[in-house]
């Protein structure tokens, strides 16, 4: 897993610097599509598989597919790479350059500076709570049937709910569970949708109306002829 | 799953965001613009599923989730401008657009 990790992280960083590059804007985007699933890739190692599926699914089927229908509809030619390329001089690059290496290099500084801070903690700090082990426990519960699985799963929502406060008491960091190999394969959907639907539920209420206003503005924004005779209506 | 250490994850977000706000700063069109936004929100998501990785917690795919809704309904919003851009100016040059005259 790790030289998997690493491997797809190079291949993430690779493709993203072809995309900020490139001056065909479907070459970009199709390097675009590598670099995420790269990074979905990263996502399956560390342990996120139903993000994985969802980075695939939606950056690089739906989002990237509405990036191509723009670029179909606008008909850029040799012209616009051209221009493209007269746009990208090599002095442009100078500053943003800079600016983002001295910010790379302010993060990895910090990084760097803390050196394997959370075992330490946790070797002085209070035994690890229980939300390593409530988990584990949902996942012996999902190899039943649906119903008490329905049933279970809303009381295996409690020591979540209560799991989430603990760490405003006890600040110090548990042992790092990506070490642990069962507490890793513990991030499944069930846990994210119970965690989504419980304490998150307002947070899908407000993505859904975020959603209704993307909607509604894409729409409005997209109606050609309106603005247009109003617009020529008042010039004239 | 088997000890990749959370700073080098949080590494490779840093790194990639940085490549996102560096295009974002250098490219003058409008849809390399909006790439270059996808790759630094995906890059706060790669962080976010890091963190929860760390902790054990699904938190982080849930705060991946909704940046993810938030990505779909920017890049939509931002598309529809940039077409709209389009037929206005003629052009995808960001800084034809610098003018505000309602």
């Amino acid at each position: 897993m790790n030289v998997i990790f690493y491997i797809s992280s190079a291949i993430a960083v690779l493709a993203t610097i072809l995309v900020i590059t490139r001056t065909n804007a479907v070459h970009a985007l199709l390097y675009l599509v590598v670099s995420l699933l790269a990074v979905a890739m990263v996502f399956f190692t560390l342990g996120a598989p139903f993000a994985a599926a969802l980075e695939v699914i939606i950056y690089a089927g739906a989002i990237v597919v509405l990036f191509i229908f723009v670029v179909m509809m606008l008909n850029q030619g040799p012209v616009s790479i051209t221009q493209e390329r007269a746009w990208l001089r090599p002095r442009m690059w100078i500053g943003p350059g800079i600016l983002s290496l001295v910010l790379l290099g302010e993060l990895v500084y910090v990084l760097a500076g803390q050196p394997a801070s959370p075992p330490v903690r946790q070797s002085a700090g209070p035994p690890v709570r229980q939300s390593t082990g409530a988990p584990v426990s949902q996942l012996g519960r999902s190899d039943r049937s649906d119903e008490s699985d329905m049933s279970d799963g809303s009381d295996s929502l409690r020591p979540r709910v209560s799991s989430l406060k603990p760490p405003d008491s006890n600040l110090p960091l548990p042992q790092s569970p990506i070490r642990n190999p069962q507490s890793a394969i513990s991030q499944s959907p069930r846990a994210v949708g119970l965690a989504l639907f419980g304490p998150y539920a307002i947070g899908v209420e407000l993505a859904s109306l975020l959603l209704l206003a993307g909607l509604v503005a894409a729409f409005h924004l997209g109606a050609p002829d309106e603005s247009k005779n109003r617009k020529g209506g008042e010039r004239s | 799953m088997t000890g990749i250490p959370p700073e080098h994850a949080i590494l490779l977000a840093a790194i990639l965001f940085l490549l996102g706000l560096t295009g974002v700063l250098v490219r003058r069109n409008v849809i390399f613009i909006l790439m270059s936004i996808e790759i630094m929100l995906n890059a706060a998501g790669l962080a976010f599923i890091t963190a929860g990785a760390a902790w054990g917690q699904p938190d982080g795919q849930v705060m991946f989730i909704f940046i993810l809704s938030m990505a779909a309904a920017e890049v939509s919003v931002g598309l529809a401008l940039v077409l709209r851009m389009y037929h206005c100016f003629k052009t995808l040059d960001a800084d034809a657009a610098s003018k505000m005259r309602g």
